[in-house]
């Protein structure tokens, strides 16, 4: 904490308890200098500890030291009065912590316009959510039986029956809207368990008791549009999944197996805590699927624009808090909002600190905090892989066809491969229109280089996640059995995602990840060990995913291709980087020397390199015709 | 119709700024209408014991 200044005057002497006038607000500085606003943010930061007593606390020490009383409608109105400030200030302390942030983050290209972008506003992202929903035939429709009533187990039933509809509306709709029974089946689990939460935190009184049943309706018909919205939007490009696999899949169910074992081991959690964690989850990621984000890397592929997408899914919830009149802060304390607020804005951090044994609110908030780090830091491998990669295994070939005809050149057989893929998504009958269309976009972005961001997932699976008795985290990660071929066939390190695995929940960078780390049977440290199961020690089980893969690698014809081409394609790149990166006159002499044709051969050895790349390029390029079945010209 | 979209770097700064001072600006406001508030109720209590004690002594 570097110098919180309003914290020092809050316990050095509060001018509110005092009375005094309030002259606890800094001048505003005329540079805006990151380190010259940072006094203004910590102002910002903690602006909530202004008003952390009650005004019918404190009145009521003045009324005891009177004699005197207010009348309990004065006192009532007292209390709303402070409901309505403390939730203003919480507001300003949410707009704070995004300020830091951006602070701590300037240097992300262009975050800031992002952040300011009308397109990022709330209001705009759930029109966008709302149309989305329209086109798969979702309206948002009163039920009567609902009107002015209180949350309860029997409307909880009648709830479920409606958004059923909408999940399937979503899910299983061949004509308007997407088509995957394994994405609708994890939809309506997580939708299910979060009404059953919900029931159980308004019992215990941690959300409101007399919480109203259309409240919980919106909230939920809005979680599953944005759960869909975002799993389309993950569908269009090549980045890792950030639809349900990611949110659902992987992030909200090792959420709940972590929260399993802290309880196990005696912790509370309370059931409020996992909606938390599911609602973190879900809005998590919503900064993919904005305007500035999402049309940028469909435009122009993706190029850092996703960097700072914490932050706007941040200003998606503290724009919640801001409207009065919504749902989400009828359902949600100011307290649960902030916690839901800042575990979106860090939601990357390597921050890992379980707490087992303690029953303090911090306690509690820690852990949520740990469970989101550690369950958003762990989805790296093959379910993470992008959505056209994962529902069609053959474009790992495109993709390696594609590193050919890249490297020599050829952009009509980079545009015949992707048609050839279109083609491919066409013929599908699985897929609805919708989800063609998306990974058509995808297919559109393919270039030489894809493969670099995806074939490395293809490294393991689930990691095995659970937390000790003393509150340490041991993560085990097993080598998938055919992660040396997939890397092998782009001529890829070997690991290089597990190095990225390591680092991210270390708080390392991947280069930080040295060999000696990685030759170890696990990395140790205070809160979080990380076992490794590779080489000899990885078990040889296959998922059906991996099958898939091993069936396309396996495949005689291509993997012969493969093979050749890659000899082809290492001499190629060899000899380009003798020319290119300005080796001496005599390195390139000894290497054309090798070359030449005889003693008559007097060409210069550049020029003889050149020829042999020329030629390199031109078999390449037949042996690629040839299994694309195209004439060899 | 949406907003231009600032692009210089200069620009982002000072409209930052004006964000922050504009949060600067709602903090002091809500502080001193806390203190109004409570100030307000401290009177109404300080009146009724007037009152009250005036009611004792018969004033």
């Amino acid at each position: 904490m570097d110098n919180p200044t309003f914290f020092q005057n809050k316990h050095t002497e509060n001018p509110v308890a005092t009375g005094e006038s309030v002259n606890i607000i800094p001048t505003i500085p005329e540079t805006s200098d990151t380190e010259d606003i940072r006094p203004l943010l910590t102002d910002l930061k903690f602006a909530k500890l202004a008003n952390t007593e009650s005004f019918s606390s404190e009145v009521g020490q003045h009324a005891e030291r009177l004699g005197v009383g207010l009348m309990p409608e004065e006192l009532a109105e007292l209390d709303i009065a402070g409901q309505e400030i403390t939730a203003q200030m919480s507001l300003i302390e949410l707009k704070g912590n995004e300020e830091e942030y951006l602070a701590k983050h300037k240097d992300r290209q262009n975050l800031e316009g992002r952040y300011t972008d009308p397109r990022t506003e709330p209001k705009f992202v759930l029109s966008q959510v709302e149309e989305f929903a329209k086109k798969a035939g979702v309206e948002y429709k009163k039920i009567p039986e609902l009107e002015g009533q209180i949350y309860s187990p029997g409307l909880k039933a009648i709830i479920s029956l409606r958004v059923r509809e909408q999940i399937t509306a979503f899910f299983l709709n061949k004509e308007t809207g997407r088509y995957n029974p394994e994405k609708h089946k994890m939809v309506t689990e997580q939708t299910e368990r979060y009404l059953s939460l919900l029931e159980q935190a308004q019992a215990d009184g941690d959300i409101p008791k007399d919480v109203k049943a259309e409240d919980i309706l919106r909230m939920v018909e809005e979680n599953i549009a944005k759960l869909a919205f975002q799993d389309r939007v993950a569908a269009e490009n090549l980045m890792g999944d950030h639809g349900i696999r990611h949110l659902v899949g992987h992030n909200i169910t090792i959420a709940e197996k972590i929260f399993d074992q802290l309880q196990g081991h005696g912790q509370q959690v309370k059931a409020v805590d996992r909606i938390m964690a599911h609602q973190v989850m879900i809005d998590h990621d919503m900064g993919y699927a904005m305007a500035p984000v999402r049309d940028a890397i469909n435009i122009e592929g993706v190029k850092g624009q996703d960097a700072g997408h914490n932050l706007l899914a941040a200003k998606f919830i503290s724009g919640r808090e801001e409207d009065k009149n919504g749902h989400f802060v009828r359902i949600f304390s100011t307290e649960q909002i902030s916690t839901i607020h800042n575990g979106i804005l860090e939601h990357d951090s390597a921050n890992i600190d379980f707490r087992v044994g303690d029953e303090s609110p911090e306690a509690r908030r820690t852990n949520i905090e740990s469970a989101i780090h550690l369950a958003d830091n762990t989805h790296a491998f093959e379910d993470k892989l992008p959505e056209l990669l994962y529902s069609m295994p053959e474009t790992l070939e495109t993709m390696r066809l594609m590193k050919v005809a890249g490297e020599i050149g050829d952009e009509a057989l980079i545009g015949e491969l992707k048609a050839n893929l279109i083609d491919r998504i066409k013929s599908i009958d699985t897929f609805s229109e919708d989800d063609k269309e998306a990974l058509m976009m995808a297919a559109q972005s393919l270039n030489k280089n894809s493969f670099k961001f995806s074939v490395g997932r293809i490294c393991g699976n689930k990691p095995d996640i659970s937390i000790d008795q003393l509150g340490k985290a041991h993560v085990e990660v097993e080598e998938s059995v055919i992660h040396q071929e997939a890397v092998g066939l782009f001529g890829q390190q070997s690991y290089d995602q597990l190095r990225k695995f390591i680092a991210d929940l270390n708080g390392m960078k991947k280069e930080q990840v040295t060999d000696a780390m990685m030759n170890q049977d696990s990395i140790d440290t205070e809160k979080l060990e990380i076992k490794l199961r590779i080489r000899e020690h990885r078990s040889g089980e296959k998922t059906d995913y991996q099958e898939r893969i091993e069936q396309l690698i396996k495949n005689e014809a291509f993997s012969v291709f493969a093979i050749e081409d890659d000899r082809s394609g290492a001499e190629q790149k060899k000899l380009e980087s003798l020319v290119k990166d300005g080796a001496s006159q005599e390195t390139i002499q000894q290497a054309a020397d090798l070359m030449r044709t005889g003693e008559a051969d007097t060409r210069e050895g550049k020029e003889i390199i050149q020829k042999r790349i020329g030629d390199l390029k031109d078999s390449r390029r037949k042996r690629l015709r040839e299994y694309m079945g195209l004439s060899i010209q | 119709m949406l907003k231009k979209i600032p692009e210089s770097e200069e620009e982002l700064d000072k409209i930052r700024l004006t964000r922050i001072e504009r949060y600067q600006a709602d903090l002091k406001a809500l502080l001193q209408k806390r203190m109004l508030i409570k100030k307000e109720a401290v009177r109404k209590l300080e009146q009724r014991k007037i009152e009250q004690l005036k009611k004792d002594l018969g004033v």
